[in-house]
């Protein structure tokens, strides 16, 4: 009976696998298809790559999300980094208070943050348009830094910087000589899913968006209203640049373990002679 | 409305098995098994809804399947069908991840315990395994749930416009009726919503680990 159960699961676990790739590899296949049926295939072709560079619109719209999504990962990831180190030294109420709304906009569904941007754009009477774009993503990025800085942070022992300034480190010092580097893992995850996010991001965009400035997503749902498979391998391209972030995220800490775990190694070989 | 709470019940029944069966195999194999659910999220859902036009549409993939199993001809692509697949398809995960952190988060020793005291297995999956996970079920109802009623794009890509969420009205008051005060409202019930729930899920979890600690 327990085999079967085992059998069971892992047949279910295979079946929820495939239901989650198989669409995403059809939209790699076909991108490379000879014809322009989103359901036969025939042929190899490179031709809607070539048809995707050549067109001036969709290139404009990979700069503008190229552009956007650096500029809000640099300034998220400085702030958010900031922000952490700030809340780890506030009292305890505060930062309580502080994490529970950096939490809100996560969870909030992400209409809502978009109309709210929106508005907000608006009351304000700034033209919306590349700039409020930059602001929102800025906006939005900001939590998801926090909330992977922080964990860093609290590993780090509390008296590190008053060490450092006991040493004779300026405050700035202390801060870019020993903490940040203690840090630096978070932030670079931080910034990472910064990145993945602003690229990614189609709800937001799209309500505080101004005339003719487009980012991918955008694009993708302007074209997906009738057949197009240029729309293929624009896709097939975010989700290679989405893959390949992601992996190099998810590597980084096996390979750090691996280093440490050799190290370690080494050491009590070293130790043992 | 009935598309999202639809959508919300296939997750749990369909994420409950195997977020469980991700909990119970080897530490090695759950990291795997979560990163491979936790990518496909990280790709713009946009894409992820368009694969599904291919794959729905006459003569693709899955009609195609259909077909040789004895269901000819049915057209899926903008139905309700269509619209259901795209959001169990996008928000799966959430439920998944979410059932399996506190499933994972639970004691084991625990189970040991009930079957000691003469429970076998449904008994102690019923009163055990179930209760200690429902803050993970509850956070996973209100992460499928809430975007599920929120999202706009999924019933216009795979909807073909017929079919209407809140994220539709909202998105339609404010691009296209112009109406901004009603979409806030309805923007702002969402927000309490879901503040709400986060309560819920706070509180049942701070039960839970204090009965944890009592026992």
């Amino acid at each position: 009976m327990k085999k079967n159960k085992r059998i069971f699961g892992k047949i279910v676990m295979i079946l929820s696998l495939v239901f989650f790739y198989l669409p995403i590899v059809c939209v790699v296949i076909f991108s490379f298809n000879g014809s322009k049926s989103l359901t036969v295939m025939k042929g190899f072709s490179l031709q809607w790559y070539e048809r995707l560079f050549r067109d001036s619109q969709m290139m404009e719209s990979v700069y503008t999300t190229v552009l956007v999504a650096v500029i809000a990962t640099v300034v998220s990831t400085f702030t958010g980094t900031l922000a952490a180190v700030g809340l780890s030294k506030s009292r305890r109420v505060v930062k309580d208070l502080v994490l529970q709304i950096n939490d809100f906009p996560i969870m909030n569904p992400e209409i809502v943050t978009a109309i709210g941007l929106m508005l907000f754009f608006i009351t304000m009477r700034i033209e919306r348009g590349l700039m409020t774009m930059i602001l929102a993503h800025i906006a939005f990025c900001i939590p998801y830094v926090i909330l992977s800085v922080m964990p860093k942070i609290r590993s780090l022992d509390p008296n590190l910087a008053d060490a450092a300034m006991d040493l004779g480190a300026t405050p700035w010092q202390a801060l870019t000589k020993v903490i940040v580097p203690q840090i630096m893992p978070g932030v670079f995850s931080g910034a990472l899913i910064a990145f993945t996010m602003s690229f990614d991001d189609f709800i937001i965009s799209y309500f505080v968006t101004g005339r003719g400035v487009k980012n991918l997503s955008i694009m993708v749902y302007t074209m997906s209203k009738r057949v197009n498979p240029t729309i293929n391998a624009i896709s097939s391209l975010i989700i290679g640049v989405i893959t390949l972030i992601l992996i190099i995220i998810n590597l980084i800490p096996f390979i750090r373990e691996r280093m440490t775990a050799r190290k370690k190694a080494a050491e009590a070989g070293a130790a043992e002679e | 409305m009935k598309i999202a709470f639809k959508t919300t019940v296939i997750c749990v029944i369909l994420g409950y098995p195997v977020a469980y069966f991700i909990a119970n195999s080897s530490d090695r194999m759950r990291n795997m098994l979560v990163l491979a659910i936790t990518l496909p999220t990280w790709i713009n859902m946009l894409v992820r809804t368009y694969a599904w036009i291919g794959l729905l549409s006459k003569g693709g993939l899955f009609s195609t399947l259909l077909g040789y199993i004895g269901f000819k001809d049915v057209e899926i692509l903008y139905t309700e069908t269509a619209v259901l697949l795209g959001m169990v398809y996008n928000f799966l995960p959430f439920m998944i991840l979410q059932i399996n952190t506190s499933l994972s988060k639970m004691d084991h020793s625990l189970l040991e315990a009930a079957a000691d005291l003469g429970a076998n297995g449904v008994h102690s999956f019923l009163k055990v395994t179930l209760p200690l996970s429902l803050p993970g079920v509850i956070s996973g109802i209100s992460l499928v749930f809430l975007p599920a009623v929120s999202s706009f794009f999924i019933p216009k890509l795979l909807g073909g416009g017929q079919y209407f969420l809140i994220g539709n009205v909202i998105e339609n008051q404010f691009i296209t009726v112009g109406e901004w005060n009603f979409g806030s409202a309805i923007s702002v019930i969402m927000a309490v919503i879901m503040m709400l729930s986060m309560y819920l899920v706070r509180t049942l979890e701070l039960r839970n680990s204090g009965g944890v600690r009592e026992a």
